[in-house]
């Protein structure tokens, strides 16, 4: 019953992108079934299931550590929850905002630097008409946010937001702050707390908060690389 | 007459005290600026009943000459800037040419002066900002003056002055603030014939600081230092010896006393976890930021400035502060995440020439002399010295590489060249998609009109054209799939479940499908999919494509020309219409050799007659 038992990690990148590729075209029936892993009717209360799913196909071990699920090649697993039309459903969670942590750090030593450095971005189907075990997984793509045209705009938008931060101006940051990068609260529950500079110099209590994409940047980026009808562009 | 009037200047200049003048401890604010800018080692601070009897400053600054004293005392007058430009980086202190109109307006006022190489000076003397009265007079190098009566003829002020002892604890603390933010000048203050401070030259920060704050509160700061596009430099507490207020914080900021949030709030967020709510450390610190980073001319009083990057200033304050507190131990530190490049601390320090400052041996980081060579506190210190030397400007990314400016990576291989072999994942490229839209197509062509059902009427010098839009975009895909190019995938495969023969015949074009673009592949049972299309093709949908070619296959021999035909069909058959589409499509007719080729390879694709020809069927 070898099929049965998650991967190794892949030791190469080319092995990643092998085995990627395979499960392009494939439902989350189809990759789950083999790994045992139960489909949930919905995702309300198993938010993680897809990414968790292609984690454990491709060998990934991070789990929610700060650091790449394919560490030791240095590359991050983003699935992009595809909509009906073609776009990014949502926006893309990159990692925590370090509140309390983010005196010295400048972007090339950010953690979203450090994510984004190279993310395999794999599409999965997401109309919600469509059972889960139904969406298929799409063809990824591997991005590098250097390379991207946008690169720019995506640092500039870390570094306001950084500062602000910085400068005890959290409580003032909305998620309609950033271009292409946002922070949104993200936290276990409304009791989930982290200590950062407030306005005045002292500590705050803050909720924990996400750096995340805005889908119409993830759009973009797809529609660089994939062969797509304008319409969704 | 109308009802709109230019104020007379002596109300405009009541009014403008009501900015600058708020109280005695203004007053002196401004004419000790005026002295330290005037380039004064002394500087002395006389003040009776609370400086609102009698406020005098006595300074051996340059001083002036008659003229330049009669001037100065107009509205607007000032040497210390001369264009707009000068705004940009002010150097000064003071630099409105406010104040000292607007002090004469609202006191009686008198200047006496001496320029260095003079031998006599001059007087002016002015009672609530009315006709100057001028004579020459005998007194040492620098400027003196004496504002007494303030507000006598304004009472409504007068009234809102506060108890002598509060206002003279104004002047103290603003007289404490100058003092630390100039060590190399002696100050002192005398207040009703007493002298109530003196400071003299100090030779380092540390022994002015020692003359103001005192034995106790020196011996229990620390040094900071940070050297970069922004340097900072001055002496914090650590999280245990604080107050319940702001007011042993002092912080400067290119010589100047601020109270600003951004540079407060950085030498705070730096004691996270070190510092109780409500508390606040001691502080003595000095910012240098290049003078074009900061503007000053925010506030009539200067008393707000505003950073061009605030952002940088914060973190290297906060930066600063945080080392000299890791330095420390404590309660709670976080390790540094930058390579800090420490200050240059070479250079011998010179022997003490006053207190031997024994009080800070065993001090866990006690205060060290600042060494001369790296910039002591008297005249000519490489830090705080007005500054003259250009600074290196503050790049907008320091920490930018070297190659900010790489060229986008390049696009897929360009139509022609052998395509590359299909990788299990590409990387993301610039697309190498065709325009959308070309609004003015080539070859001298006008697009007269749609005509019929949907037909294009087309237009040149010497021919008239009639186009049938579906056609005429077939023949476009088919010219454009004739050439070799690059696969861009679908982000999705198309998939489809074939019959062995079906899947035969797919096989059999496979190989050159995919030289064209086109890659199909097995997907494992009988199931075969699209899974990239060349980017002529990527505005069609995937399923009419697939369905397209596997109908072609299925209809026929599988030919490569065949397939390709299905597809441009396919192609054609979803391309944009109407009068918007006709300008791209024009463009592509011509790019693939124009309408006459057109005609040539597809004749059902459009009719076309000469002008000669119309001609003569005209008889013309």
């Amino acid at each position: 019953m070898l099929e049965h038992r998650p991967p190794d990690p892949p030791r190469t990148e080319e092995e990643l992108l092998a085995r990627v590729r395979a499960l392009a075209g494939k439902t989350l029936g189809d990759i789950a079934r083999p790994l045992h892993l139960r489909v949930p009717r919905d995702l309300r209360r198993d938010k993680g299931f897809v990414g968790q799913t292609l984690e454990t196909a491709l060998g990934a071990r991070a789990g929610s550590r700060p650091i790449p699920d394919f560490w030791h090649l240095g590359v991050e697993l983003k699935t992009l929850p595809i909509g009906k039309d073609g776009r990014p459903r949502e926006s893309t969670y990159v990692c925590a905002v370090p509140v309390d942590a983010l005196h010295g750090l400048v972007w090339e030593t950010s953690h979203v630097r450090r994510k984004l450095a190279r993310v395999l971005f794999v599409p999965v189907e997401a109309d919600p008409a469509r059972p889960i075990a139904d969406r298929r997984v799409g063809r990824a793509t591997l991005w590098s946010c250097d390379d991207d045209p946008e690169r720019d705009t995506l640092r500039a938008d870390w570094e306001e937001l950084a500062s602000l931060i910085r400068q005890g101006f959290i409580d003032r940051i909305t998620a309609h702050r950033g271009r292409v990068l946002q922070i949104r609260p993200k936290g276990a529950d409304a009791h989930d707390a982290r200590a950062t500079v407030g306005e005045d110099g002292w500590l705050l209590a803050t909720q924990p908060r996400g750096w995340y994409l805005r889908a119409a940047f993830t759009n973009r980026v797809l529609d660089r690389h994939y062969a797509r009808p304008a319409a969704t562009s | 007459m109308g009802r709109v009037s230019v104020l007379p200047d002596a109300l405009a200049n009541q009014i403008a005290a009501g900015e600058v003048v708020e109280r005695p401890a203004s007053v002196v604010k401004e004419l000790v600026e005026n002295a330290l800018d005037a380039d004064a080692s002394r500087v002395v601070v006389e003040i009776a009943g609370g400086g609102a009897e009698l406020v005098r400053v006595v300074d051996d600054g340059v001083g002036m000459a008659e003229d330049d004293a009669r001037t100065a005392l107009l509205r607007h007058a000032t040497s210390k800037i001369g264009r707009a430009d000068d705004l940009l980086a002010i150097h000064t202190l003071g630099f409105r040419g406010e104040a000292l109109p607007s002090i004469a307006s609202v006191s009686r006022f008198k200047l006496t002066t001496r320029e260095r190489e003079r031998d006599a000076g001059v007087e002016i003397a002015v009672d609530g900002g009315g006709e100057m009265r001028v004579r020459a007079a005998g007194c040492p190098t620098g400027t003196t003056i004496e504002v007494a009566d303030l507000f006598y003829n304004v009472p409504a002020r007068r009234k809102f002055l506060k108890q002598k002892a509060t206002e003279v604890s104004h002047v103290a603390n603003l007289i404490t603030a100058m003092a630390l933010g100039h060590p190399h000048v002696h100050f002192r203050l005398v207040r009703d014939g007493k002298v109530a401070a003196d400071y003299p030259v100090a030779r380092r920060l540390d022994q002015r600081i020692f003359q103001v704050l005192g034995k106790d509160v020196t011996r229990r700061l620390h040094e900071v230092r940070l050297d970069g596009p922004v340097r900072v430099l001055g002496y914090i507490s650590d999280g245990t010896y604080v107050k319940a207020n702001a007011s042993a914080v002092h912080t400067f900021v290119n010589g100047r006393h601020v109270r600003d949030r951004t540079v407060t709030h950085g030498l705070l967020s730096a004691y996270v976890g070190r510092l109780e709510r409500g508390y606040y450390p001691h502080a003595v610190l000095y910012v240098h930021v290049p003078y074009d980073q900061v503007d000053v001319n925010v506030h009539p009083a200067k008393a707000e400035i505003r950073f061009v990057d605030g952002g940088s200033v914060h973190e290297a304050i906060s930066r600063a502060c945080r080392i000299t507190l890791t330095g420390l131990g404590g309660s709670v530190g976080e390790p540094e995440r930058r390579v800090y490049e420490g200050a240059r601390l070479g250079g011998a320090p010179p022997p003490p020439r006053q207190q031997a400052f024994a009080w800070h041996l065993g001090a866990p980081r006690p205060i060290g002399p600042v060494r001369e060579a790296d910039g002591g506190y008297g005249r000519g210190g490489a830090f705080y010295e007005r500054e003259r030397r250009p600074l290196p400007p503050i790049p907008a990314r320091p920490w930018s590489p070297a190659g900010e400016a790489a060229p986008a990576p390049a696009g897929p291989a360009a139509s022609g060249a052998t395509p590359a072999p299909p990788s299990p994942v590409a990387t993301v490229t610039a697309s190498a998609r065709p325009a959308v839209a070309a609004r003015a197509p080539a070859g001298g062509m006008r697009v007269l009109g749609e005509w019929g059902p949907g037909l294009l009427v087309v237009a040149e010098d010497d021919a008239l054209t009639v186009v049938e839009p579906v056609a005429a975009w077939a023949f476009v895909f088919s010219r454009a799939l004739a050439e070799l190019s690059a696969a861009e995938p679908l982000m999705f495969p198309t998939q489809r479940e074939l019959d062995a023969g079906d899947a035969g015949r797919l096989e059999a074009v496979r190989a050159e499908l995919a030289a064209r673009g086109v890659e199909v592949e097995p997907f494992g049972g009988p199931t075969w999919q699209l899974v990239g299309v060349p980017a002529t093709l990527a505005g069609t949908a995937p399923d009419a494509l697939f369905d397209a070619l596997l109908g072609r296959l299925r209809g026929g021999p599988a030919t490569l020309s065949g397939a390709l035909d299905a597809l441009a069909g396919a192609a054609a058959a979803s391309a944009p219409r109407g009068l918007d589409a006709a300008h791209n499509l024009l463009a592509q007719i011509v790019a693939h050799g124009g309408l006459e080729a057109l005609c040539t390879a597809t004749p059902k694709a459009a009719w076309r007659v000469s002008l000669a020809t119309l001609a003569k069927e005209l008889g013309r």
